[in-house]
C-alpha cells in the first residue's frame, strides 16, 4: 500500500516550477482519498517562506528543507548524498521528479544508489492497492508503455512531464516546515567551474502552455520575427524544427522533436513545417496542434486539431492580429 | 586512452510500430545505432586521434546488432562486445552493463554514451551505470575536452551551460550538438569487417515490473481551413479556438 510519497521541489527565481504545481496537486488530492502521506522537499541556498507559501497552498504542508551555501550551483553528487540520507530516514514509497534538465540526472543516479526501479517522462500515475501504475510516451509518442509494479513497501522513483498530470482545487494546507542539518560533503569529484547563463529573453519552451514553432518555411532567420510577434501575443514561446535549427536561424535549446526537446503545450502553432515523424516526435502529445502550410498533402496537417492550408506570411500577421483583438476584448 | 563507447540499436526511426498482444513486434524491423550514440562514438574517436589508444563499444541486445555495431567500427572503433540478452530495464542493463566491463576492461579511462535512448526514452543508464562503477558521471554534454587526467565538459543545464570538471575515469553522457558523426568510406566499411565483434554471456536478473504497451488515444480528424482567404482564415482558427475553450 502507498504510504509515503517524498515530492522533490525545485524553484525558478523563487516561484515554483509548474510542474512541480502539478505532482503537488495531484498527489495531494489522492492523498486525502487514499490516506497516504506527501512530503515536500526543496533545496537551495536561500530559500523562502513566500516558496514555502506556494506549496502549502497546493494542500502539502509537510515541507522539509535543506539549506546550504553549495546549493548556490547545480552539483549532483552533494544532492545524491544528502537525499540518501533523507530517503533512509524517512522511508517514502515513491520519489517523484519533475522531468526537468535536474530530475533528469538526479534520478537516476539516486535510483541506482538506492538500487530501485525508475520511470522516466510518466504522463500518468494510478494508485492501486498494492501496486502503482505508470504510463509513459515512448518512440517518440508512437506508443505508449505502461509499467505496474507491486509495492510491497518497497520504492520506486519517477520522473512527470510537464503540462500532464492533472491540477486540482486543494484545501490550502498549513505550511509545517522541517529544516534538516545534513552535513554537507566537500570531496566532491564533480566540480562545477563556471556557469553561462542564456539570454533570458528567448522563453524557455520546456514548460510554456503555448509554443508557436517554425521551420524550414520561414526561409530565414529575420522571418521568425513574425513568429515573434505572435508568440508575444499570447505569451507563448518560440520553437523550431531542425531544419531551421541546422540552418542557424534558432538555436538547438529550442529543436523540437527526436533529436531535441519534448513538449507538452495545451497549444502548439506550427508554421511552415512539414510534420516529419521526427518532428511529431518531439510534439504529438500537444493538447491542440495547429498547422499553417501552403502544401494540403503535408503530414503536419494530418495530426493537426486546427490546418490552414495557405501561405503562412499571410496568415500568421493576420491571426496575430486577430488574436490580439480577442485578448483585448 | 581506453574509451568505451556505450551502444543501443534502436529502431529506424521511420519504423511504424506494429503491437501483438500489447508487445510491440520486432518483425521486419530496420535497426539503427540510437543516434546520440553515433555521437558518443564520433567524439571516442576524435580524442583516440588526439591522444591514441583504442575505442571499444560495448551493447546489451539482440546478437543480430552485430550488423548494426559494424557502422560503429566502420566510423573507427576497434572492437565491439554484445552481451546477447533481451532485457529492456534499465536497472538491469546498467547492471549487465558494470558486469561485463569489470569483467573485461576495468582499466577504462573513459566511458561515452548518449544521454537518451529515442526509443524507450529512458535517460537512466548512464546515471545508473556511474554509481554501480562509483565513478563521476556528466550528462547532457556539448564540448569534452581531455587533457591528462582532466575532462572538462560543456554540458545543458536549466536555462544555462555548466562547464564541469571531473578526472578520469569518468562517464560522460552526450547530447545533438557535440559534432557531426563522420560517415565511413568504402575501405573503412571494408576495413570493420575484419574487426572483431565479441558475443559475451552473463545471466540478467529478473525484474518484476509488469510491462504493457498500447497505442496513444486516437485523436479525431482534424479540421481543415482553406487558406485562400487569410482575413478570413484567420478569423475562423481563432472563433474555433474560442468554441473549443482553448483560448
Ligand atoms: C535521426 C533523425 C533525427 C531528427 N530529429 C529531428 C528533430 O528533433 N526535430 C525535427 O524537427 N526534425 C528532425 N529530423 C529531421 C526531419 O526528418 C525533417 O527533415 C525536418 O523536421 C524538416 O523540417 P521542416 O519541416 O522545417 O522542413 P521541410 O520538411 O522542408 O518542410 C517545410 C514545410 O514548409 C512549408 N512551407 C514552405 N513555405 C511555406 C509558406 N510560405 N507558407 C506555409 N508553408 C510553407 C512546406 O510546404 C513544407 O511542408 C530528424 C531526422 C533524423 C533522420
Ligand atoms: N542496451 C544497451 N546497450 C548499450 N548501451 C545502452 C543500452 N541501453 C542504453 N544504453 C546507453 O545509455 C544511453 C541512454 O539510454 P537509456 O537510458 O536507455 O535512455 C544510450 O544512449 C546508450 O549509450
Amino acid at each position: 500500500m502507498m504510504q509515503n510519497i517524498l515530492i522533490v521541489v525545485e524553484e525558478k527565481d523563487g516561484s515554483l516550477r509548474k510542474v512541480c504545481e502539478e505532482m503537488l496537486s495531484f498527489c495531494s488530492q489522492y492523498s486525502n482519498k487514499l490516506g497516504f502521506k506527501v512530503t515536500a522537499l526543496t533545496y537551495g541556498n536561500c530559500l523562502n517562506q513566500e516558496l514555502f507559501n506556494q506549496i502549502a497552498s497546493f494542500g502539502v504542508g509537510n515541507i522539509l528543507v535543506i539549506e546550504d551555501h553549495q546549493f548556490a550551483r547545480y552539483n549532483p553528487e552533494l544532492l545524491i548524498n544528502i537525499l540518501k540520507n533523507i530517503i533512509n530516514e524517512y522511508n517514502p514509497n515513491l520519489i517523484l521528479f519533475g522531468n526537468t534538465a535536474v530530475g533528469k540526472d538526479l534520478a537516476p543516479r539516486l535510483a541506482q544508489a538506492l538500487k530501485v526501479q525508475m520511470f522516466s517522462d510518466v504522463t500518468k500515475i494510478e494508485f492501486a492497492n498494492d501496486s502503482i501504475k505508470f504510463t509513459r510516451p515512448i518512440y517518440g509518442g508512437k506508443a505508449i508503455e505502461t509499467d505496474e509494479l507491486n509495492l510491497e513497501n518497497k520504492l520506486v522513483l519517477a520522473t512527470v512531464r510537464p503540462n500532464n498530470l492533472p491540477k486540482y482545487e486543494n484545501n490550502p494546507a498549513k505550511p509545517g516546515i522541517k529544516k534538516l542539518n545534513d552535513k554537507v560533503i566537500d570531496n566532491l569529484t564533480y566540480t562545477v567551474k563556471e556557469v553561462i547563463e542564456k539570454l533570458k529573453l528567448t522563453k524557455s519552451i520546456n514548460e510554456a502552455e503555448i509554443i508557436v514553432s517554425g521551420g524550414r518555411g520561414l526561409k530565414n532567420a529575420e522571418n521568425f520575427a513574425i513568429l515573434e510577434d505572435l508568440a508575444n501575443t499570447l505569451g507563448a514561446a518560440v520553437g523550431a524544427s531542425r531544419a531551421a535549427v541546422d540552418a542557424g536561424w534558432k538555436s538547438h535549446s529550442v529543436q523540437v522533436g527526436q533529436t531535441g526537446k519534448t513538449v507538452s503545450p495545451k497549444l502548439y502553432i506550427a508554421c511552415g513545417i512539414s510534420g516529419a515523424i521526427q518532428h511529431l516526435a518531439g510534439m504529438s502529445t500537444a493538447k491542440c496542434i495547429i498547422a499553417i502550410n501552403k502544401d494540403p498533402d503535408a503530414p503536419i496537417l494530418k495530426v493537426a486539431d486546427f490546418g490552414i492550408v495557405g501561405d503562412l506570411f499571410d496568415i500568421v500577421p493576420l491571426l496575430t492580429k486577430a488574436f490580439k483583438a480577442v485578448t483585448k476584448g | 586512452m581506453k574509451v568505451l563507447v556505450l551502444v543501443k540499436e534502436t529502431f529506424d526511426t521511420e519504423v511504424k510500430i506494429v503491437l501483438e498482444n500489447e508487445i510491440i513486434s520486432e518483425k521486419d524491423v530496420k535497426y539503427i545505432i540510437n543516434p546520440y550514440d553515433e555521437f558518443a562514438i564520433e567524439e571516442a574517436i576524435k580524442i583516440k586521434e588526439k591522444l591514441g589508444g583504442e575505442v571499444i563499444l560495448y551493447s546489451v541486445g539482440r546478437e543480430e546488432a552485430s550488423a548494426t555495431l559494424k557502422t560503429g567500427l566502420a566510423m573507427g572503433a576497434d572492437q565491439a562486445n554484445i552481451i546477447k540478452s533481451n532485457v529492456k530495464n534499465s536497472m538491469t542493463v546498467s547492471q549487465l552493463l558494470s558486469e561485463a566491463i569489470n569483467k573485461h576492461d576495468n582499466e577504462f579511462d573513459l566511458i561515452l554514451a548518449g544521454w537518451v535512448s529515442i526509443d524507450d526514452n529512458n535517460a537512466q543508464v548512464p546515471g545508473r551505470l556511474s554509481q554501480l562503477l562509483n565513478i563521476p558521471f556528466v550528462n547532457v554534454v556539448t564540448k569534452v575536452d581531455v587533457t591528462g587526467e582532466i575532462v572538462l565538459c560543456e554540458r545543458e543545464g536549466e536555462g544555462c551551460q555548466e562547464i564541469v570538471e571531473v578526472r578520469i575515469p569518468a562517464i560522460i553522457a552526450v547530447q545533438r550538438g557535440i559534432n557531426e558523426p563522420r560517415y565511413p568510406t568504402m575501405k573503412n566499411i571494408m576495413q570493420a569487417k575484419r574487426k572483431n565483434v565479441n558475443l559475451l554471456e552473463l545471466t540478467a536478473p529478473i525484474d518484476k515490473v509488469k510491462v504493457s504497451y498500447q497505442f496513444p488515444e486516437q485523436k479525431n480528424k482534424g479540421e481543415i481551413i482553406d487558406g485562400s482567404n487569410p482575413e478570413q482564415a484567420a478569423k475562423v482558427l481563432v472563433d474555433r479556438l474560442k468554441e473549443s475553450k482553448i483560448l
